[in-house]
């Protein structure tokens, strides 16, 4: 089976997985990114909830005059009220996210096409983009799923110092959620406060394939930078294991303290788990499914649903 | 060391192929990696680790291509040499009467004492024994194995000759390829010597020697004549006196018996010379005859008996009717001196002559029956050409031109040479008419000669050929009864003897008083060889008589010591082809086996140390 093909497998497996589960506003009080307590209420309420720049179309009513004397900015106010449920689906997009065999980038792909048809279940609008050197939009959604078939991870750059912008074209007060195997040595932090800047929610989902967990003793290797292409002739002993791995644990430990910093949920994933997921759900196993986003799930961000 | 196939060090092609897959293997391999990030955040403990790694990884390199090593080395199949302990040696002993010249330095005394030093040393897992006379033999020794102690007593020096060419055949043989052979003699090889694991000991010192070289004793008419030779091996003139000593026909010496007018009482002999003496000596007188004075090698060969000829006569009884016929054939026989006319019926003889008419009866108990008639058909004379049979005795020195020989000229083929029976043989014939006829070896040693011959129409009886061809026929019929012949024998020449058809057991005394046994049964008609291995007088004793006879060194080639010397040639060590061998290939393979052990060992730790890492695959946090 060719690469295309199992990518396309994939992402035929995650819809197919997706069709019981639905992505949500979580309706439970959090802490929002800027540290203040998000208001519970939604809907059309005059109650100003925060700016953003303004767009061609927008209601000059709703232009902020007083920013506006004040530094000539043009921004409008946005109110829950009028927030309807939208997602903004990040995905990295660099060469790091296809792995060495092409699972990660498989995983991935499918990951994108399982949220946004649960996005699509929920009533979400929805928005990918591809985040590399730039912010990119896919232009893809669930119900185009040859486009996430056929998505590719070119990107010669890591998405952090492009996710660290302040300005960012996601939609205010919306979810973000970003899938990436994290890879920089940016400050989770710096990176969060991009993703999270004005989402009511957020995930980061990081995947990596099981070789880049738990790697093999292989003796003499030479590691290439997927993305940089800098090289590390390194002797893969089962001491550099034990180094490799205390790293990416503390690697870890930092993403989740940052993203419990910010209200962000935190997740990981195996790429080899999320096809075989794909896999079993394809055969009326959803258990696999529920296991592997628990954390969604006990976060509310990913609801089962029952369809008729 | 040495190898047997040492092509295989071609096996060393394998040696650059070992550190070729070392080196494709310690080769890094490539890995793609999302980021270097967590890989540059090597703690310093990976350095420390990388040596290990590192010096593991060499120490099995170097194990490997000792085992490489090793098992090339083995397969070249190594070998050292050994001393020869896992080697037979063959012991080729000069047993020729040239070894007891010297006395108590003589070469066989040498050689045993040297034979002692060299298995003593203990180098030997076996020792095989050959006797070199005239003919190799092998013997055995009690015990069988190598030892200072056990050796052959059968060596004493006797044989009239050497044959150590054949010997080293016959030691080649029983040695095979991985044989050492060790020749003991006291002259220098005429072969070659080169030859691994080939030795000769020679222990002979150049001698002067004066010896007996020939004798022979033939009756005459009224005394025996004597010849006999004597040789100076020496390269100085000799002087000798000779020592004459009368001996009865057993070989008793007889007193006062004066015999010097037999033979001068000195003997000055040139260096190299060789006499011929001639003496005539009483029929039934035996002679023994001794050089004495001067320095001599060899006492064997000083000395020489030779007892008289059988001097008993024929004894021959005529069944003739009286006339011209039976005058003729007294005459004859009386004249010939080896015949005893018999007279009385009741007297044992030897041969019996039947006239015409005659025919030999049951009772006769004569051995030979000679019978005279004209043969069948009507008689005729034959002038010739007579065929004769000259290989046979009784036509020996017949010479048939002129003569006239009438006898029956067969009508019929029964008369004729084709009608003979199956063992009858034709002596002399005239075309297909046989005239002498001898009908072979009867039953109890009999023999039956006819001669058909018609006396008053023949002229042979008025030819030198008539007393010839009685004088072959009393001497024939006198070989042919019981008795010994030769009776001057010489040292390793058979003699034969022959016993009375009715003697059932015959023993040999030797002349050191050994006895041996001889067996009678199915003795051959010309009777039993003797062997004649020793000097001196024998005595052969049948059931009611004794005969004698004696065994004379008479060997010039062993009496000549002037080509005798002294050295040791050849080497025990087989420099090329076969040679004792230890093989070294049990040791590589054990070897070998210790290095895949501690391989296995090792590699198999180190694969431990490096398990996969098979945590799971990945959980969420």
């Amino acid at each position: 089976m060719s690469a295309a093909e199992a990518q396309r497998r994939a992402v035929q497996q995650a819809l197919l997985a997706a069709r019981d589960l639905a992505l949500a506003v979580p309706q439970s009080g959090g802490r929002g990114g800027d540290g203040g307590l998000r208001q519970r209420r939604h809907g059309n309420s005059q109650e100003f909830q925060e700016y953003r720049d303004y767009r061609q179309g927008d209601d000059l009513r709703h232009l902020d005059w007083g920013v506006y004397g004040r530094s000539d900015q043009l921004v409008v106010r946005r109110f829950h009220q009028e927030v309807s449920p939208h997602l903004d689906l990040l995905l990295d997009g660099s060469r790091s996210m296809l792995g060495e065999q092409g699972l990660k980038g498989w995983a991935t792909a499918s990951l994108g096409a399982f949220f946004a048809r649960c996005a699509d279940h929920g009533g979400f609008h929805q928005r990918a983009w591809r985040v590399g050197e730039r912010i990119e939009p896919l232009g893809v959604t669930a119900r185009d799923p040859a486009g996430w078939e056929s998505l590719a991870f070119e990107d010669v750059h890591a998405p952090s110092r492009a996710l660290m912008e302040r300005r960012q074209p996601w939609k205010a007060r919306g979810v973000r959620l970003l899938i990436s195997d994290l890879m920089w040595p940016e400050a989770p932090r710096s990176v969060l406060r991009g993703v999270r800047s004005g989402a009511v929610a957020a995930a980061v989902v990081q995947v990596l394939e099981a070789d880049e967990v738990h790697p093999k003793a292989r003796g003499f290797v030479r590691l290439e930078d997927a993305e940089s292409g800098e090289r590390l002739d390194l002797l893969l002993d089962e001491a550099a294991v034990a180094d490799y791995e205390d790293a990416l644990e503390r690697h870890r430990r930092s993403w989740l303290k940052a993203c419990r910093g910010h209200g962000v949920v935190w997740l990981r994933l195996v790429a080899e788990d999320v096809l075989e997921a794909w896999r079993l759900a394809a055969t009326g196993q959803s258990a696999p499914i529920l296991d592997l986003f628990r954390a969604l799930m006990q976060s509310r961000l990913l609801q089962a649903v029952r369809r008729s | 060391m040495s190898f047997l196939w040492p092509w295989a060090l071609a096996g060393a092609v394998l040696v650059p192929v070992l550190l070729g897959i070392y080196y494709l293997r310690q080769r890094a391999r490539r890995r793609m990696v999302p980021s270097l990030l967590l890989w540059a955040q090597q703690t310093p403990r990976q350095a420390s680790g990388r040596r290990w790694q590192t010096l593991e990884t060499s120490r099995l390199l170097i194990l490997e291509l000792l085992l490489l090593a090793l098992l090339i080395l083995s397969a070249m199949g190594p070998w050292l040499p050994t001393e020869g302990a896992a080697f037979p040696l063959v012991v080729v002993l000069d047993d020729s009467l040239s070894m007891a010249a010297g006395d108590d330095e003589s070469p066989l005394i040498q050689g045993r004492e040297a034979l002692q030093r060299e298995l003593r040393q203990g180098r030997y897992g076996e020792v095989h024994w050959l006797l070199a006379g005239s003919e190799p033999r092998r013997l055995e020794v009690a015990g069988g194995l190598a030892s200072g102690n056990q050796l052959p007593e059968a060596w004493q020096g006797r044989a009239a000759a050497a044959d150590l060419e054949r010997g080293l055949e016959l030691a080649r043989d029983v040695g095979g390829p991985e044989g050492h052979i060790l020749v003991i003699t006291d002259h220098l090889p005429d072969v070659d010597v080169a030859a691994p694991g080939l030795r000769w000991w020679a222990f002979g010192e150049a001698r002067g020697n004066v010896a007996w070289v020939g004798a022979s004793r033939r009756p005459g008419t009224s005394e025996d004549h004597v010849l006999v030779e004597v040789q100076n091996f020496s390269p100085e003139p000799v002087m000798r006196s000779l020592e004459l000593t009368a001996v009865s026909a057993d070989g008793t010496t007889l007193d006062g018996v004066d015999l010097a007018r037999l033979a001068p009482d000195r003997l000055e002999l040139e260096p190299g010379e060789r006499r011929l003496l001639r003496w005539r000596v009483p029929r039934t007188l035996g002679l023994g005859v001794r050089l004495k004075g001067g320095m001599d090698a060899m006492e064997v060969d000083d000395g020489i008996v030779l007892l008289p000829t059988d001097p008993s006569p024929v004894r021959v009884r005529l069944h003739l009717q009286p006339g011209a016929v039976r005058d003729l054939l007294r005459r004859t026989l009386v004249s010939s001196g080896v015949a005893h006319l018999v007279n009385d019926d009741d007297a044992p003889v030897d041969l019996e002559v039947w006239g015409p008419g005659g025919a030999p009866g049951e009772t006769s108990e004569a051995p030979w029956t000679v019978v005279l008639g004209v043969g069948a058909g009507k008689s005729r004379p034959f002038v010739g050409p007579f065929v004769l049979d000259t290989q046979h005795a009784l036509a020996e020195g017949l010479a048939l031109e002129g003569v006239v020989w009438s006898a029956g000229a067969a009508d019929s083929t029964a008369g004729t040479v084709a009608g003979l029976p199956t063992a009858a043989r034709a002596v002399v014939s005239a075309g297909d008419i046989p005239l002498l006829i001898d009908h072979g070896p009867g039953s109890g040693g009999t023999r039956r000669i006819d001669l058909r011959w018609q006396a008053d129409l023949s002229n042979l009886q008025r030819t030198p050929n008539w007393p010839i061809l009685w004088w072959n026929l009393l001497e024939a019929c006198r070989q042919q009864r019981p008795g010994v012949e030769p009776r001057n024998g010489r040292l390793g020449s058979a003699v034969r003897f022959r016993p009375h058809p009715q003697d059932t057991s015959v023993r040999l005394l030797l002349p050191g008083g050994e006895r041996r046994s001889l067996p009678v049964d199915g003795a051959s008609p010309s009777g039993l060889e003797v062997p004649a291995e020793q000097l001196g007088l024998h005595r052969l004793e049948a059931d009611d008589v004794t005969y004698g006879f004696v065994v004379n060194a008479l060997a010039p080639g062993e009496s000549d010591l002037r080509r005798a010397a002294s050295d040791r040639l050849g080497s025990r060590h087989r420099e090329r082809g076969a040679r004792g061998r230890h093989s070294l290939l049990p040791y590589g393979i054990l070897l070998a086996l210790a290095l895949s052990a501690l391989h296995l060992a090792w590699s198999g730790g180190r694969r431990r140390a490096h398990a996969d890492g098979k945590g799971p695959g990945g959980r969420a946090a």
